[in-house]
Order: C-alpha cells, then structure tokens, then sequence
C-alpha cells in the first residue's frame, strides 16, 4: 500500500464519497430494470447502468482513487512501461465510449416506440448497423494492434512508450473514431428527439442523462485544471468532486425517470 | 364475458373475462408488458371463432413479432388489422375522421358476430390530438361498439402523458386494469391491480405478475 500524503488522502475520500452515488445510480439503474419485460427497455436502461459504470471508474480513477488502483502510479519513478495495469487501462479507454453508443441507439428506438407516427428518426434502423459495424470493426482492430504491440514490443510497448512506430497512428485514428462517434450522436440526435418528443418520461429521462453528462464533463476538466492553477487548485478539486457527484445523482435521476415509480396506497391495502 | 385469454386475470376478475359490451384499458408504463393482454385477448377471440378487429399505429409485422415475444401465435388464424402496413386497412391517425369510420365500417359488416377490438393507439392520439378531442372520439366509438355484442381493449402508455389526461381516460372506461412498478424502500416490484371493473366485484389488493409462453402467472403481493 503507497504512503499518502493528507492532501492525497482527503482526495481519496472525495473520490469514494463520488464513486458511492454513482453506485447508487447504478443500483437504480438494475433495480428497475428488473422490474421491466420488454427487451427494448430493459437494454435502454441497461445503458444507463453501465455507462454509470463506465463514468464511475473513469472519475474515481481520475479524482484521486487511481492511486488504490495502481500503487506504482504513487511512487516517485513511476509504473514500468511494460506494465500491465497500464497496457490494460489503456486498452480499456477504448470501451470506454461503447456505454454510450448502447445507451443512444436504444434511446432513440425507444423514441420511435413512442412517436405517434412510428417516424425512423435519421433513418436510424439502417444507420445504427453501419455505425456498429464501424465502432465494433474499429475496436476488434485496436485491440489486436495493442496486443500485438505489447506482446511483440515487451516490456517497451510503442503504443505506451512515446516514441516512433506505425501502430500509433493507427491506434490514435481509431480512439478517435470510437469515441467521436457514440458523442457525436449522442450530442446531436438526442437533442433533436428531444425537441420532437411528444413522450413527457422519454423527455425527463433525456433531460437528466444531459444534466448528468454536463455536469461529469465540467467536473472532469477541473479535476483535470487543478494542477494548474496553484493556490486555487483545493477551491478547483472541491469543485469538481461537487459537480462529479451531482452528476452521479443526475444518473439516478435519469435512471428513475424512464418509467413511472408509484407508492403503495393504504386504502387499497385494507380489505 | 370475453376471456382475457389468461385464466390468472380471468380468475382475478371474480368471473369469465371482461364483461360484455364494454370498454376496457389497460393502463402501464412501457416496458411492462401490458400489451400482452391484448395478444392474449385477441388469441382468445380467434379461437373461439370470434371476429378480432385489431387496431394499431404498428405494423402488423411488428405486432407479430411481438406478440410471438409473449408466446402469442397469429400464425394460423390472424385478426383484421387496421394497421400503419401489412393490415386489411391503413390507420391514418392524422385523420381521426377516417379511423372512426373505418372502425364502424367494420363492426357493421361484421354485427352478427362476437367482436372484439384491441385499440393500441390511444396513446399516439393523444400526443396527436387534445385530450377533449380524443375524449369525444372515444366516446362515439363506445357509443357504437356497445351496440353490438363487442368487447374493446385499449392501452395507454403511463408515464407518456399528463397525468390528469389518464386520469380523464379511465373515467370513460367501464373497466381500467393497472400495470405499475412499485416502490418499497430500496426494492422495485412490478405489480397488477384492478382499479375498477363494471358489473363485477374484482379482487382488491396488488398482484404479482409475470409473463411465460404459457401466459401471465399471477400471485398475491405480500409487503
């Protein structure tokens, strides 16, 4: 176990105070998911649960609790290159964005579901097969390259070692292939179903996911920008632990809005 | 009566199914299964050689599809469809005007026969339409199918609408059948409640329900 400094430690319960709302977004999400029958959304919900998932790691990792993960990040000359927490973290950077792809392509199915005229919103019945094809073709190839890399190249990988090599070209074109596509229809279409939607749960529920990504991504640039701004960087951490875990409880409120949750009444109760 | 299709919800009715010439809905969130009950009740009729008369904003591909999900099979004896493709007729719902007399076209072709009708399209009228129109919509066609020997099942999607528009829908119904998810601390069950029935004495209280191939099994919620 690293030795932490106080600064470090109260960083590590921030970011645990973080992970344990997100826990419970997650647990929502599973919840009512087993409460449902039809496979549409079941998966619809599904996504929110692991993209819940995938932002939770991604935060506590980044927030502070990368160092229980990795006990070599927290020493003074770093992890080998050849390491394989590191190769593996890397690689699953590349799932990172699938979550979200999931969680979209079943939203807007769920809003053609929902749409009084059963409209194929973007002609998304044909689009979606192309650009699984595309995410899916893509990831099965990085993943062979970073393989390959680490295998081939041990313990100097190119891809995690700086230096020249042809497969980082083609793993950075990849990252941003995979990733650019699930944010570019989630920042886009969503929107605009949401505009047309005449659905009142298919809307709340979009409108928490947004307020949920808004606040994850803000929260992520300051815990990112702290390091950067000197005296202010507690002022930039609390912050960013604030916004992560509002964005944590704006995933649950996501989750509870896809589908109505009702109280028992005492009156039906009494025979 | 008219069979439910299902003997658990039959039973839970205190009788043989929904009452004669009356209007019921079906009221649950999407997800839930609650279009199941009308699968189930249209299989129902089609054996019994009844006239089924189905009425959706789907296709009727996609009706089947689901349907088979459910453990329902159309396969050799299928409803009249008035469906968005694949259908004996087409349902505009643009044209409120043009439904209306296609539906009264058909149960006045077919007024020697036991009919029942499935009406899945409740919800889409009503993002279509204000709730008073589809209220004076539905309250024409009831006036036209309880002159025949007609039994009407209609869903509604919770959770899509406000809640005052439900509220108003299951005042014109005769019987309104409840599929929710209820919550009790930290657990979500999905439960079944008749909310009310005409002419019948249901059973109180919340059920458990679940669907198989073989139907829908329900038991008494224990809290």
């Amino acid at each position: 176990m690293p030795t932490l400094s106080s600064y470090e430690i109260e960083e590590l319960v921030g970011s645990i105070l973080v992970l344990l709302i997100f826990c419970y977004a997650i647990f929502w999400s599973f919840n009512i998911r087993s409460g449902l029958s039809v496979k549409l959304y079941r998966r619809q919900i599904l996504g929110i649960g692991l993209v819940s998932i995938g932002l939770a790691y991604f935060s506590f990792v980044l927030d502070g609790g990368g160092v229980l993960l990795n006990p070599c990040s927290a020493t003074a000359a770093g992890c080998p290159p050849g390491d394989l927490v590191n190769t593996l973290s890397f690689a699953l950077l590349f799932f990172a964005p699938l979550p979200l792809f999931y969680w979209t392509d079943l939203s807007i199915l769920a809003a053609r579901e929902s749409d009084p005229l059963g409209h194929d919103y973007f002609h998304w019945s044909r689009l979606r097969i192309i650009l699984w094809t595309v995410i899916l073709f893509t990831l099965a190839v990085v993943m062979i390259t970073i393989i390959y890399d680490a295998v081939i190249h041990y313990p100097n990988p190119n891809l995690i070692n700086p230096s020249e090599g042809i497969f980082q070209g083609l793993v950075g074109f990849s990252f941003i292939t995979i990733l650019s596509l699930p944010l570019a229809s989630s920042a886009v279409l969503l929107p605009l179903i949401w505009k047309r939607s005449k659905d009142l749960a298919l809307r709340r529920h979009l409108k928490w996911f947004a307020l949920a990504a808004l606040f994850f991504g803000f929260g992520i640039l300051f815990s990112l920008s702290y390091g950067q701004v000197g005296i202010l960087s507690f002022v930039f951490e609390g912050l960013a632990c604030i916004l992560l875990a509002l964005s944590g409880y704006f995933f649950y409120k996501s989750a509870r809005a896809t589908t109505p949750l009702y109280s028992f009444s005492e009156k039906i109760e009494a025979k | 009566m008219a069979s439910t299709g299902l003997a658990s919800l039959d039973n839970l009715l205190g009788s043989d199914g929904y009452p004669d010439r009356s209007a019921i809905l079906i009221v649950g969130a999407p997800g839930l299964g609650k279009e199941a009950l009308s699968y189930w009740f249209t299989h129902s009729g089609l054996i019994q050689q009844e006239f089924c008369l189905y009425v959706t904003k789907r296709s009727t591909t996609e009706i089947l599809k689901d349907a088979r999900a459910f453990g329902v099979d159309f396969q050799s004896r299928v409803p009249f469809w008035i469906a968005r493709d694949g259908g004996q007729m087409k349902s505009d719902l643009k044209d409120l005007a043009a439904l209306s007399f296609n539906i009264k076209d058909v149960l006045k072709k077919n007024a020697n026969r036991r009919i029942r009708i499935v009406f899945d399209a409740l919800s889409a009228l009503l993002m279509l339409n204000s709730s008073e129109t589809i209220y004076n919509f539905l309250g024409n066609l009831f006036d036209e199918v309880k002159k025949y020997d007609a039994v009407l099942v209609s869903t509604v999607e919770d959770g899509m609408h406000q809640p005052q528009t439900i509220v108003a829908m299951q005042e014109l119904f005769d019987g309104v059948v409840e599929f929710r998810l209820y919550e009790e601390g930290l657990r979500v069950t999905p439960l079944l409640r008749i909310r009310k029935m005409l002419g019948v004495q249901p059973q109180a209280g919340y059920y458990n329900f679940s669907f198989s191939s073989n139907g829908m099994e329900v038991s008494a919620y224990v809290k």
